[in-house]
């Protein structure tokens, strides 16, 4: 039986050397798919038989010296969202899909790259909140403890990886649903530079807040998808540098900091005190207006789905699920005014973001104020006060949605209750690579560069 | 739709927030306050 190697990147050089054949790990990513799938329900649909042909495929061509680069014969997935020629594209809805004919542009460059599609990933519905249990396929269950979420809405992609289901995943971010559900897993979950990677033939929920990012176990490897992500051709000299000086972070302390469990807060303090022993600069700085993201996220987010929904809210209004339908409704009640007030402030708070990106490397925060919460609560205790969950877990990931900064999710240690918690490293817009090797740093001194802490692989 | 009121309730003051706020985003029909020059500015803690 093969064994799943723990990272893209380790399986990738196995598979160049050819002591990996990609035929082998295909097939023991789909038996590992057909082992947990009913009780997690990662995945909406399994593409067997294609995924098979596509793994045999690459290794007639790297048997005859036509090695395309890391990502050739990978078995990843693809978020219910996105595009696949041949296959539904069902964003975790009963609303009737729409069917690919071909393959969304991110789809193509990754299938340039020699990437395997195993699969289509569950999510919350239509992407449109941060516990995938809103969903016509079934709530997908935490792997650490099924009573619990893994985070939202990309909660499939998280899984699959955790679970080695495949080596990575697509995932799409609109106010945190790739940092969100990998802080919530354990796993790495990066949303790069607003625009840097393409929305088209992606269902939109928000139409200027979309992203579309990896969702990986390490650092490298999340350099490495988002590399084939963008531009459909990928190296190992693609992963991130090493860094010959140590990294300058600033950790935005007001708002950010004022509700946060108390196991998030101790494992940021072990992580700034590891990195203070290893040589890294630290400063406290201010986003301005931080406070007021709720309301511009909301008078943004919330306008757009609605555009995008109306039609097919008129025909089968009965077909959603109760709480993304009532979301949608209420995008009919806010008046152009105030999406126009809203974009207005959104460019200050892109400045704000800017300004405090001056002089450092990136910023430093938690990710997740809470550990993955329980299926199905409204409202989740945090220090003594109840909050509500969606607002809770959006809390510290959508401004960097507003804003279109790279943002990547890492694990940094488990809570006790043996759950993962994760940091946030904001970089400079544009410089999601720049991000990337800061975070491949970050998670060294850490971790020790382990990478994911979610689960096993078999 | 009954079950909507509350979030229209919650959704009136969200919107009256991001109104109130006209100001600290420098709304550009508005006047500055002497003391917003830098009201986006890094402020180190």
């Amino acid at each position: 039986m093969t064994t799943i190697p723990s990272s893209l990147a380790d399986a990738a050089g196995l598979i160049e050397r050819r002591e990996l054949s990609p035929v082998e790990l295909t097939r023991a990513c789909l038996d590992r798919i057909a082992a947990r799938n009913d009780a997690l329900r990662a995945f909406i649909s399994v593409r067997e038989k294609e995924a098979m042909a596509e793994a045999a495929r690459a290794e007639a061509e790297i048997a005859r010296n036509a090695y395309r680069g890391p990502l050739h014969g990978i078995p990843i997935s693809i978020k219910d969202l996105v595009d696949v020629a041949g296959t539904a594209t069902t964003s975790g809805s009963a609303v009737p899909p729409r069917h690919a004919t071909y393959d969304a542009h991110v789809v193509a460059n990754l299938r340039r790259a020699g990437a395997i599609i195993v699969g289509k990933t569950n999510l919350h519905e239509f992407a449109f909140g941060t516990t995938s249990d809103e969903t016509a396929f079934g709530a997908v269950r935490h792997p650490l403890d099924p009573a619990r979420s893994p985070g939202g809405s990309s909660g499939g992609a998280a899984v699959a990886v955790v679970e080695g289901m495949c080596l990575g995943s697509l995932g799409t971010d609109t106010g945190g649903s790739i940092r969100i559900p990998s802080a919530a897993c354990g796993i790495t979950g990066l949303k790069p530079t607003l625009g840097e990677i393409s929305c088209e033939d992606v269902v939109p929920l928000s139409t200027t807040l979309d992203h579309v990012g990896p969702m990986t176990r390490t650092v490298e490897d999340a350099a490495i998808l988002y590399t084939g992500m963008r531009d459909g051709a990928v190296t190992l000299d693609d992963r991130p540098p090493a860094l010959d000086a140590p990294v300058w972070l600033g950790v935005p302390t007001a708002y950010f900091f004022d509700k946060l469990d108390a196991d998030v807060r101790a494992r940021f303090d072990d992580a700034l005190t590891a990195l203070r022993r290893g040589g890294h600069g630290l400063q406290d700085v201010a986003i301005a207006h931080a406070e007021r993201t709720a309301e511009v996220y909301l008078h943004i987010v919330l306008p757009e789905a609605a555009w995008y929904h109306a039609p097919l809210l008129a025909a089968h209004p009965d077909r959603y699920s109760p709480g993304v339908r009532l979301r949608l409704e209420m995008g009919g009640y806010i008046l152009a005014e105030d999406y126009a007030r809203a974009m207005h402030a959104r460019a200050a708070l892109r400045r704000a973001v800017d300004r405090a990106l001056e002089g450092v490397d990136a910023l430093l925060l938690p990710t997740l104020a809470i550990a993955a919460p329980p299926i199905g609560e409204a409202s989740v205790a945090v220090e003594g006060v109840q909050e509500p969950v969606r607002a809770i877990m959006l809390r510290l990931t959508q401004l960097f949605n507003v804003t279109g900064h790279p943002a990547i999710a890492i694990p940094c240690g488990a809570g006790r209750d043996g759950l993962p918690r994760s940091l946030q490293l904001v970089g400079h817009r544009g410089g999601t690579e720049r991000l990337l090797a800061v975070a491949a740093a970050v998670a060294r001194q850490i971790t020790g560069g382990a990478g994911s802490v979610g689960g096993g692989v078999g | 739709m009954p079950e909507l009121k509350p979030l229209l309730e919650a959704l009136a003051r969200s919107t009256q927030a991001l109104r109130d706020a006209d100001a600290a985003f420098r709304h550009p029909a508005l006047t500055p306050a002497p003391d917003d020059d830098d009201d986006d500015s890094q402020q180190p803690r």
